[in-house]
C-alpha cells in the first residue's frame, strides 16, 4: 500500500496519454465501415508502483474496453501507453508478436465472470500453469506442479484442487483460480475486470481481501474496474469516474467522497443506497438517458443531463484539470463550473 | 458406466419390436403382389401354379400370422430367403453392407478430414473472403439433390473424362480375374472416383458449415480472451483451446454418421448401380421382397438407435462435464 505522505517519492508505473479506441460499425450490404463506437475517448492518467485506483461509470462507458487496451488485449485506435516495467520501458501501445508477449509477464488481468472465463475442458492445473510453460518460467514436470500448487495455495485454494475442473467449484473458489491464473506470470500490475461483480456479496469481500493480501505480499498495482461504489471504496488509492469513454473526475478516495466536483460523480454518490430505513433520502435523479457512443454529444458529453448546465457546456469540451490545487490537491475534474457548483 | 449401457440397450427392445410392426404394416399397404412381381406382366403361368408358389412363399396366410412367422424366424437368426435373388437374405446382406461400407468409409474420412480445417478457418476469418466462398458453396450443395448433381457430374466430368460411371468393378475383368489384389483394389478405385465425389461434395456443404457454426460459438467465449491474455500464440488458443471445445458437437454428428456408413444412400447407389445395401433394397421395395426388406430396413433401424447411443457414450469421453447416468 502507498504511504499517502511521502507523495514526493511516489514512482510512476504506468502512464496513460490520451487513448482512445474506437470500434467500427458495419453496415449496408457490403459491410462498409460507416460509423464508429467511441468506446475510449481520450483517457489520460498515472498510476503509481504498489497503488490502486478505481475506475466507476455506468454499464457501456468503456471502463472494460480501457482496462482491455491498457494491457494490450485491444489494439488502442490512438494514444500512448507508457509503462516501466522490469523488462518494458516505453511505449507500449504499439508493441506486437515477441514483445508483446513478453508483456504478458508484466501485465496481467482478471476477468469478471469466474463461470465463463475459464476453460470447462482444461484441470485447474492446466489453466493455471499453461502460461507458465508457454513462457518457460517453469520447467515440465515437478517444477511446474509444484509451482502450480504454491499458487493455488497462496489463493486460497488446497492442492489437491489442481486435477479439478473448473465446473468443480463454485463461483469464489473459481474466482480464485482465475486470480492464480493471472499471478501465474509474476506480473506487477493487474487489471481487474470487475472481478467480484459476479460473485455472492458474502464471497465479494473473501476475494478483495485476498487480494489487496496479495497487493501487499508481492507489490502489485491494480487498476480495479467496478460499477459497484463501496466495493471501489473499499479497495481503492484514488478512483476515477468515467462517462462516455471519458474520465470526468480522480481524485483520493476520501476527497473523492467528501468533495465531489463533477456534478455526474454527485448523482452517482447520491445514488449509494443508505442502510437505514427510516432515513428519507433526497436523491436527485440523473434525467434523461445515457447519449449514444457513437453520437457523442457535443462540448461536455454530460451537458444532456447536467442540472447545472450553460451555453458554455455545449461548445467547448472541459479538460480534465487540477481545479483548486491549494485546496484540493490531486483532485482533477472535467467540469466548465468546478469549484463553483 | 456398464449399467447405463446396458439399460439403453435394453430400451431398444421394445422400441425395435414397434418399428418392425410399423414395417411390416407398410409392406402389407403396399401395392401389388410378390409373386406377380417376381413373374413379370403376362409371363404365361397359369393361375393354380401362382397360387401354389404363394403357399410355398407363405403369402396366403392373413397379416398377423405372417408377422408372427417372420418375427419368430428372425429372432432365432434366420432372415428368410429373397425372393428376388433367390438366396438367403443374410448372405446378400452381408456382402451389399461391405460394399456400401468401403464407399462410406473413403467418403466420411475425406469429407471430415477437409472441412474440420476448412470450418476453422472460416471461423477465424469470419466475413472473409474465405468464409464468404465457402458459404456460398454449402448454400449451393445443400440446396441441389444429391441424383442432380450426380447426373451434372457424368455429364461434365465421368464422360469426357471416360470414367467409368457404374458398378464398383469392371465386369469383364472380374469374370476372367484379376491378375493380382493390386490390379483389383485399383478398378475399385477408379469406379469409386465418382459416386465418391458426389458423396464428398454433397456431405461438404452441411459439415463445414458445421465446423464453422461449432468453433464460432466457442471463439467468442471469455476463456478464449482468458487464453490470449496468457500470451499464447493464436495457434495454441485456436486448436488447444478453441477446437477442443468445438469438438463436442462434431463428434455427436460423427454419432450420426455412423448409419450412414453402414447403411449408405439408396439414391446414390442407384444412380450409379453401386452394389451396396441401398441399391438392394431399391430393387427389393419394386419386387415386393419383404424378407428383404424388411431385413435391410431393420438392420437401418438398429443402426440408427446404436448411431445414437454411441454419440451419448462418446459425449462423456470428450467433456469432463458430462457425466453419463
Amino acid at each position: 500500500m502507498i504511504n499517502k505522505e511521502d507523495k514526493s517519492k511516489r514512482e510512476v508505473q504506468l502512464e496513460v496519454i490520451d487513448i482512445k479506441k474506437y470500434f467500427p460499425v458495419k453496415s449496408g450490404f457490403m459491410g462498409r465501415k460507416v460509423e464508429y463506437i467511441k468506446a475510449v475517448d481520450g483517457v489520460s492518467f498515472k498510476l503509481h508502483r504498489g497503488e490502486t485506483i478505481g475506475l466507476v461509470g455506468e454499464s457501456g462507458c468503456g471502463k472494460s474496453t480501457l482496462g482491455r487496451t491498457i494491457v494490450r488485449l485491444y489494439d488502442p485506435t490512438e494514444g500512448k501507453i507508457i509503462y516501466h516495467g522490469r523488462e518494458i520501458e516505453g511505449d507500449i501501445a504499439k508493441l506486437k508478436g515477441k514483445q508483446l508477449k513478453a508483456l504478458r509477464r508484466e501485465m496481467q488481468l482478471i476477468f469478471q465472470d469466474p463461470y465463463s472465463s475459464l476453460n470447462p475442458r482444461m484441470s485447474v492445473s492446466n489453466i493455471v500453469g499453461e502460461a507458465m510453460l508457454s513462457h518457460g518460467i517453469v520447467k515440465p514436470g515437478k517444477e511446474y506442479k509444484n509451482a502450480v500448487m504454491d499458487l493455488i495455495e497462496t489463493c486460497g485454494l488446497s492442492p489437491y484442487h489442481i486435477y479439478r475442473y473448473p465446473h468443480q467449484f463454485s463461483g469464489g473458489q473459481r474466482q480464485r483460480i482465475g486470480i492464480a491464473r493471472a499471478l501465474a506470470l509474476n506480473p506487477d500490475f493487474i487489471v481487474a475486470d470487475e472481478p467480484v461483480s459476479a460473485l455472492d456479496v458474502s464471497i465479494q469481500s473473501q476475494i478483495l481481501n485476498l487480494m489487496m493480501d496479495l497487493q501487499e505480499k508481492m507489490g502489485l498495482s491494480y487498476l480495479f474496474i467496478s460499477h459497484d461504489l463501496s466495493v471501489v471504496k473499499h479497495i481503492s488509492d484514488r478512483i476515477g469516474v468515467m462517462y462516455i469513454g471519458s474520465l470526468v473526475e480522480l481524485a483520493a478516495k476520501d476527497e473523492l467522497y467528501k468533495t465531489p466536483a463533477h456534478p455526474y460523480t454527485r448523482a452517482l454518490l447520491d445514488a449509494i443506497p443508505v442502510a437505514d430505513p427510516t432515513l428519507k433520502r433526497q436523491m436527485k435523479p440523473i434525467i434523461g438517458e445515457l447519449p449514444s457512443n457513437i453520437h457523442v454529444p457535443s462540448g461536455c458529453k454530460f451537458h444532456t443531463r447536467c442540472p447545472y448546465v450553460k451555453d458554455i457546456c455545449k461548445q467547448e469540451i472541459p479538460i480534465l484539470r487540477e481545479y483548486d490545487p491549494e485546496n484540493h490537491p490531486e483532485h482533477f475534474v472535467a467540469c466548465h463550473f468546478a469549484g463553483e457548483i | 458406466m456398464l449399467k447405463y449401457i446396458g439399460k439403453r440397450l435394453l430400451h431398444l427392445i421394445p422400441v425395435m419390436l414397434i418399428i418392425s410392426m410399423v414395417l411390416f404394416g407398410i409392406m402389407e399397404l403396399m401395392p401389388g403382389d410378390a409373386v406377380n412381381a417376381y413373374l413379370g406382366v403376362g409371363s404365361g403361368v397359369s393361375v393354380e401354379q401362382q397360387a401354389q408358389m404363394r403357399e410355398e412363399l407363405g403369402l396366403n396366410k392373413n397379416v398377423v400370422v405372417r408377422y408372427g412367422n417372420w418375427l419368430g424366424r428372425t429372432l432365432k437368426g434366420d432372415f428368410g430367403k429373397s425372393i428376388l435373388l433367390r438366396a438367403p437374405v443374410r448372405d446378400v446382406m452381408g456382402r451389399s453392407i461391405w460394399n456400401t461400407f468401403i464407399l462410406n468409409f473413403f467418403g466420411m474420412v475425406i469429407a471430415f478430414a477437409i472441412s474440420i480445417p476448412v470450418g476453422i478457418k472460416s471461423a477465424v476469418k469470419k466475413y472473409g473472403a474465405y468464409d464468404n466462398f465457402w458459404t456460398v458453396f454449402s448454400l449451393v450443395g445443400v440446396s441441389m439433390p444429391s441424383f442432380f448433381f450426380a447426373l451434372v457430374l457424368i455429364f461434365f466430368v465421368g464422360i469426357p473424362l471416360g470414367l467409368p460411371l457404374t458398378l464398383m468393378r469392371d465386369p469383364m475383368q472380374a469374370v476372367r480375374g484379376y491378375p493380382s489384389l493390386w490390379a483389383e483394389l485399383v478398378d475399385i478405385g477408379r469406379h469409386m472416383i465418382m459416386p465418391l465425389t458426389v458423396l464428398v461434395i454433397s456431405s461438404l456443404a452441411s459439415l463445414t458449415r458445421y465446423v464453422r457454426n461449432s468453433v464460432l460459438e466457442v471463439i467468442n467465449q471469455d476463456y478464449i480472451r482468458t487464453a490470449r491474455s496468457k500470451g499464447l500464440s493464436e495457434k495454441v488458443v485456436i486448436y488447444k483451446h478453441a477446437f477442443r471445445n468445438a469438438l463436442l458437437p462434431i463428434v455427436t454428428l460423427l454419432g450420426s454418421y455412423i448409419p450412414s456408413l453402414f447403411g449408405g444412400s439408396l439414391i446414390l447407389e442407384t444412380i450409379f448401380k453401386w452394389p451396396g445395401i441401398g441399391n438392394r433394397l431399391h430393387e427389393a421395395i419394386f419386387k415386393k421382397d419383404t424378407s428383404l426388406v424388411m431385413a435391410i430396413n431393420v438392420f437401418y433401424a438398429l443402426l440408427m438407435l446404436a448411431g445414437n447411443l454411441l454419440a451419448d457414450i462418446s459425449y462423456a469421453f470428450v467433456d469432463p462435464r458430462v457425466k453419463v447416468s
